[in-house]
């Protein structure tokens, strides 16, 4: 059993092999040759003469004997910047040049770099993956005939999407702004929000084709060091030929594939990170792609939004607990009504039963087929919502509820009591903070429903053990997915289920720094008394869960 | 594959996947349709036509529920909210299942509401009633348990329409609460106190009967009037000694009883005003009753102790009731009725020779020892005998929103 | 062994829902008449002492498995086979519970259902759970013991409040004097559920702070068999000593009685949950015990290769255990005899020939 398993998975993560044209093409010839005419046409022909390469090519120095050409991508680069800070002092600032020696390339280059150039970043480029790399993220390519070195001048620009508001975590009283595409900008936003010298950043280039920058930041200090080279091996292990979307490295770096939950924590607020960032854990910013991932990821962050912190401690545990209720009706309430319905209507009061009965009298399905029908119904219409242009949007929702609620009822084809079930379902799967988590709820609630439909209460018990036992083993970067929950950890209850005043929130979650965990400075008194920190070793990656 | 058959490794997956398989393909076992049911709500229990194989007749009365709630596939006719169907026979397990033979869904016990058993089984014996309903899962023993009694059958005080509820089972259940909440004279009780009762060998058990004309009851028409022809009454309790039917407790005796088991909740008790009987009526919103017993010579004496509190509800006599000294003379005059009533019963039960009110368990807990040796003979030769003194306390605490009548005489 | 450790919340956890067991809602020591509630305290401190045995045998030998050190103190072959035997008790008594459960269903909601479709599925979903590991069982029961905290409370307060409460009817105490209480006591309701606890000798190795033992082990007794007690008291005060007597589960008559407003009624469902938290956790434990077991004696590589065989045969131990409920009781009263021997007899047997021996050891050197 357990091989069959593994072989999938071994499949599965295999590295996908490049297609060989394009090896053949990366393989040879890679640096860059002296001459800028076979530098030039290896750079078109490469690009297949792309209609947006640009080639600039003039003269420089007396008596324009240099030929010296830039490259750029058009609607990648700011040409302000371009033609003021390259161009116009590479064609104009010649009297610097007549003053010096008879140039040689690879001076002239150096001296274009170091003293002429007023860009804000110049870095030399030896070869034509590395020119390929910064031509195509927007950058500009100067080249100079006899030398084998290029200047990539960080020049870009473009059009990129403003900071907006966000679309998926929206908050009343807290900040709102949220991530964009752009790695650096989305990066720039969290520094703001961490002043703090320890904040670091590690980019790397992921995806063979597409060559998608990807950023890890973590907060120097705070961060478990295990955990970070943990993660750093397992980026490095990804080899694929591309990267859209942080669900790529997502699906690649999680813990557990044989899961419904999700284990790495996704937002598209800046707040959220600085939290998380603060608590020891690790950011993986995507270029293009305006949701981070954030791990490790544990069972009860899905039910905390960054609202929590920002409302009086008295709503937000409310808020919390509701979100709990919320996910067990999504859950449970469709199995729950078969199972009473269907095995055990002695448990339901009388005058209830009787009306129950009365609505089914003439409806031709069993439960089972009735709810079945209703919450795929039910699916269809949220993923057409979804879906569809915003014009005709009025349009599929009057069909839905015309349809679903008064002539399905009217027809006799649904009982009231089960469209009511039904949409009290829907309704709290909203509740639910963040997407995967209602996801994954969507899809069990079937999975309960016709084991409620085989065994009644016992199914939906059975359902729940195994269910949470599945649940318990699953780990997140080494920390049990169900923590702090199980294994129980008194001191971190302040933050999941409740969430406490704040000056009571003095230390980290335990298991996920487990260096510094305390929020505040030693010498702060109020509240309990802390623990000691201190690293702590740890011989295996499945480490015990301690007392 | 180059192999024949399952691999090794995959055989114990196989064979989970069949286990699996097997169970579930071969269906839901449990599994009911709603309105497959028949939903009883109320039993009537009575004598059948011999001794063994139609020993009892049972009707058991079926709601139809949508014609109770508003449903949604409107009335087609008007059909009555309930129907009865009747079978004879031994047991009372066979004969319910011999009345699927006449209703259209497996009959559905849980929510029973009420059990009456006619007069004439009740005279006969009842011990042999309840063991079905211990026994099976279906019957939830909550649901109280009422003799019929006059001239009506038990089937026929089920087969009266009632006005203002449409089950006429929770019409009785509902108004044997109201009645033991409000006049407090007629205790109800539950089938599984009737098993204690009839495990400690007496018990007590309220009566039921049809006010008016029996026959016209059987019909829709009798609740289209404004005045029903044929109502069904809470009346009376009765003592059972063995579990046959003894005697009827009526009136202040039969309050009595209530007053005694410390279920008295609310009642109203008429005092007399000088020469005017039965002038002034004082509610009695609070009382507590508690039973003592102490051994003298090696003989159990009983003390009934009774606390009430009351208001006055109605005067009409002309004693001034702002005067404390005047309510005092009323609380003297509650306490003697209260204790006549209590003494009333108690002597009831003392001539019948049937301990009720399981006063042996108190003589139990106070000295197991004297039990031991008397509990053979209690009931026939000793509680007949037993010393019973009666203590009440009543306070009347309001006169409500006058102190004096508008009477001057 | 697997590479698993356990936390002493988590050991604590299992134990107290594996001494409550069926006891809480099956008749639980009514043979003793009113006066249950103190035999069931008595044999709480008999836990006590059964306690120390096994914590001084694991003191000894804090490495190995119960089979495992077995093996030390009798001998190579005889420890074998008496290992074995446990093996086998520990697979009778899981089918036993697993059966008890299925009655318990059977008889009270899903009376249609065959009982093999409630024992296949019960005893796979409990090979699901400890193939993922003793540390995922232990977690589970971290989740479940909260669970069935707010159950037990729950009923309790629905009970308390409901009004049918009577604790008059304990008295009068020791009514029949002691004998009856003395008699009910030892053996039954020592072995049963105190007793068995030996099946966590099989676990103790996998404690990440061997020196919790103590706490989590005599905690898990204390508290247990305190609430046993009430549990005994809180029923007899609603259905009355007699009907506590005939009844086949108490606790479900008395939650059944329940009624609250008219609207909070019906609570059946929480007793049969705790049921199954509490069968469900009791059985794996004897199941992983006996697997565990077998592997350390026939030196397997992993337990998991042997789970589900093993559950397969439990599966059909329980269902051919015995062919009526009245029979499986009876054999519950012979198998006690049995168990009196394997539970109490052996380790005590066990704990002397070790200190003999350790004597021994030192006085050679």
């Amino acid at each position: 059993m357990n091989s069959a398993w593994n072989r999938l998975i071994r499949k599965a993560r295999k590295p996908k092999k490049l297609s060989p044209q394009y090896e053949e093409t990366t393989s040879i010839d890679k640096a860059l040759h002296s001459s800028l005419a076979e530098n030039l046409t290896k750079v078109k022909n490469s690009l297949g003469n792309s209609g947006d390469l640009v080639v600039r090519d003039f003269k420089m120095g007396k008596p324009f004997l240099c030929k010296v050409a830039s490259i750029y991508i058009n609607g990648l680069t700011d040409k302000e910047i371009l033609g003021n800070s390259i161009i116009e002092r590479l064609m104009n600032d010649v009297e610097m040049i007549e003053e010096e020696a008879p140039y040689e390339p690879g001076q002239l280059g150096t001296y274009i770099k170091e003293h002429m150039l007023t860009i804000t970043n110049v870095v030399e480029v030896t070869n034509f993956d590395k020119l390929f790399l910064h031509l195509l993220s927007g950058e500009t390519i100067v080249l100079v005939d006899g030398w084998n070195l290029g200047l990539a001048c960080s020049a870009q620009g473009g059009d990129l999407r403003a900071i907006s508001e966000p679309v998926a975590e929206s908050s009343v009283r807290g900040p709102r702004d949220s991530f964009t595409e752009s790695l650096i900008s989305n990066t720039a936003m969290i520094r703001r929000r961490i002043k703090s010298p320890n904040l670091w950043l590690e980019t790397t280039e992921m995806g063979t084709i597409t060559q998608t920058g990807v950023g890890m930041m973590y907060v120097k200090g705070i961060v478990n060091d295990k955990l970070l080279k943990e993660i750093k091996e397992r980026l490095s292990k990804i080899e694929v030929d591309e990267v859209q979307g942080s669900n790529t490295i997502e699906e690649w770096i999680a813990d557990e594939t044989w899961t419904p939950w999700p284990t790495v924590f996704i937002t598209e607020r800046p707040d959220v990170v600085a939290g998380n960032l603060l608590e020891g854990r690790i950011v993986i910013f995507v270029n293009e792609t305006p949701t981070p991932l954030i791990v490790p990821a544990t069972w009860n962050q899905f039910f905390q939004t960054a609202e929590d912190y920002y409302l009086r401690w008295t709503m937000a545990s409310f808020l919390r607990m509701l979100r709990i209720v919320s996910f067990l009706i999504t859950l449970l309430g469709p199995s729950l009504f078969i199972a009473f319905l269907s095995f055990h209507p002695e448990l339901i009061p009388t005058p209830l039963l009787i009306n129950l009965a009365a609505q089914r009298q003439s409806i031709p399905f069993p439960i089972i087929i009735e709810a079945l029908l209703m919450e795929f119904t039910f699916e269809v219409l949220r993923e057409a919502g979804v879906r569809m242009p915003r014009p005709v949007g009025q349009a599929v929702s009057i069909v839905g509820a015309l349809v679903l609620g008064e002539a399905a009822v009217s027809a006799g084809i649904v009982s009231s009591a089960m469209v009511i079930v039904v949409a009290a379902t829907a309704i709290a799967s909203f509740t639910i903070p963040h997407y995967a988590m209602t996801d994954a709820t969507r899809l069990l609630r079937f999975g309960m429903m016709i084991l409620a439909s085989f065994f009644g209460l016992y199914g939906i018990g059975l359902g729940v053990i195994m269910l949470v036992a599945h649940t318990c083993s699953l780990r997140s970067f080494g920390i049990p997915y169900l923590a702090p929950f199980a294994p129980i950890i008194l001191a971190d209850q302040k933050d999941s289920i409740f969430r406490f005043p704040l000056p009571f929130l003095s230390k980290r979650p335990r298991l996920v720094s487990q260096i510094k965990t305390k929020r505040t400075d030693d010498n702060y008194n109020r509240g309990p008394s802390p623990r000691e920190g201190g690293m702590k070793q740890h011989e295996s990656k499945r480490d015990s869960d301690e007392t | 594959m180059s192999q024949r058959g399952i691999p090794m490794r995959h055989k114990p997956l196989m064979l989970i996947v069949v286990c699996v398989f097997v169970v579930l393909l071969s269906g839901c076992w449990d599994r009911e349709e709603l309105q497959q049911l028949s939903i009883v709500s109320g039993m009537a229990i009575d004598k059948g036509s011999d001794k063994i194989k139609n020993r009892y007749r049972v009707t058991v009365q079926i709601i139809n529920p949508s014609q109770v709630s508003g449903g949604q596939q409107g009335g087609k006719v008007q059909a009555s909210p309930v129907t009865t169907f009747t079978e004879t026979g031994s047991t009372l397990a066979e004969t319910l299942r011999k009345i699927s033979t006449k209703s259209p869904g497996e009959l559905f016990f849980p929510h029973l509401q009420v059990l009456v058993i006619g007069e004439k089984v009740a005279k006969e014996g009842i011990e042999d009633l309840f063991d079905m309903i211990e026994r099976d899962a279906q019957f939830r023993v909550l649901f109280p348990v009422l003799i019929a009694r006059g001239h009506a059958t038990a089937k026929e005080t089920l087969e009266v329409t009632t006005s203002l509820e449409a089950i006429p089972s929770a019409k009785i259940g509902d108004a044997l609460k109201t009645s033991e909440e409000d006049w407090g004279t007629y205790k109800s009780t539950r089938a599984d106190q009737v098993v204690q009762g009839l495990k400690e060998g007496s018990v007590m058990v309220t009566g039921i009967k049809i006010d008016g004309e029996t026959k016209s009851g059987n019909a829709t028409t009798n609740t289209q009037q404004i005045s029903p022809s044929a109502q069904i009454e809470i009346k009376g309790v009765a003592l059972f000694k063995n579990g046959k039917l003894k005697n009827w407790l009526d009136g202040h005796a039969a309050r009595g009883v209530t007053w005694v088991t410390n279920e008295m909740k609310r009642t109203v008790m008429n005092l007399n005003c000088g020469k005017k009987k039965e002038a002034t009526a004082i509610e009695i919103s609070r009382a507590k009753s508690s039973t003592h017993v102490t051994i003298k010579h090696q003989k159990p004496v009983i003390y009934i102790t009774v606390h009430a509190e009351g208001a006055v509800l109605e005067n009409n006599c002309s004693k001034d009731l702002g005067k404390s000294q005047v309510l005092g003379q009323l609380d003297e005059q509650l306490e003697e009725e209260i204790k006549q009533e209590v003494l009333l019963t108690v002597k009831k039960a003392q001539k019948q020779k049937s301990d009720i009110f399981n006063f042996g368990e108190q003589i139990n807990m106070a000295d197991k020892h004297v039990w031991k040796n008397i509990e053979s003979s209690w009931e026939k030769d000793i509680f007949p005998e037993t010393e019973v003194y009666v203590n009440v306390e009543a306070i009347i605490r309001r006169t409500g929103m006058t102190t004096k009548s508008y009477l001057n005489k | 062994m697997e590479k698993a450790k356990l936390s002493v919340i988590q050991l604590f956890a299992l134990m107290f829902i594996f001494e409550m067991g069926t006891a809480l809602v099956v008749s639980y020591g009514t043979n003793a008449g009113k006066d249950a509630w103190l035999s069931i305290l008595l044999v709480m401190c008999g836990g006590i002492v059964l306690f120390y045995i096994f914590y001084f045998l694991f003191r000894q030998y804090p490495n190995l498995l119960f089979t495992g050190y077995i093996r030390e103190i009798f001998g190579k072959y005889v420890g074998w086979i008496v290992g074995l035997l446990y093996c086998l008790h520990f697979m009778y008594i899981c089918g036993r519970n697993v059966r008890e459960l299925g009655d318990l269903l059977v008889s009270s909601t899903l009376s249609e259902t065959p009982l093999l479709a409630i024992n296949l599925t019960l005893v796979l979903v409990m090979c699901y759970v400890i193939h993922l590991g003793i540390e995922v069982v232990g977690r589970t029961a971290e989740v479940f013991f909260v669970i069935l905290l707010l159950l037990g409370a729950g009923g309790n307060f629905f009970v308390l409040v409901s009004g049918d409460v009577d604790f008059y009817q304990i008295r009068p105490f020791l009514e029949h004097g002691w004998k009856p209480i003395l008699t009910t006591a030892f053996p039954h309701l020592l072995i049963f559920p105190f007793g068995e606890m030996i099946a966590f000798t099989m676990l103790l190795p996998y404690l990440n702070r061997p020196k919790l033992v103590k706490r989590a082990w005599l905690g898990a007794v204390i508290s247990s068999g305190l609430i046993l007690s009430w549990m005994f008291v809180l029923n007899t005060s609603v259905l009355g000593i007699d009907v506590m007597q005939r009844s086949v589960f108490p606790t479900l008559t008395a939650v059944g009685k329940v009624n609250l407003f008219d609207f909070i009624e019906r609570l059946d469902a929480i007793v049969v949950f705790t049921l199954l938290i509490t069968v469900f956790f009791k059985a794996s434990i004897y199941l992983y015990a006996a697997v565990i077991g077998i592997t350390d004696l026939f030196k397997l590589n992993s337990y998991r290769q042997i789970l589900f065989p093993i559950g397969t045969i439990v599966i059909f131990l329980s269902l051919a255990m015995a062919s009526s409920f009245s029979e499986q009781g009876e054999e519950g009263f012979l198998v006690q005899y049995l168990s009196v021997a394997l539970l109490i007899v052996i380790p005590l047997l066990m704990l002397v020939v070790s200190i003999i021996r350790n004597r021994f050891k030192k006085k050679m050197n």
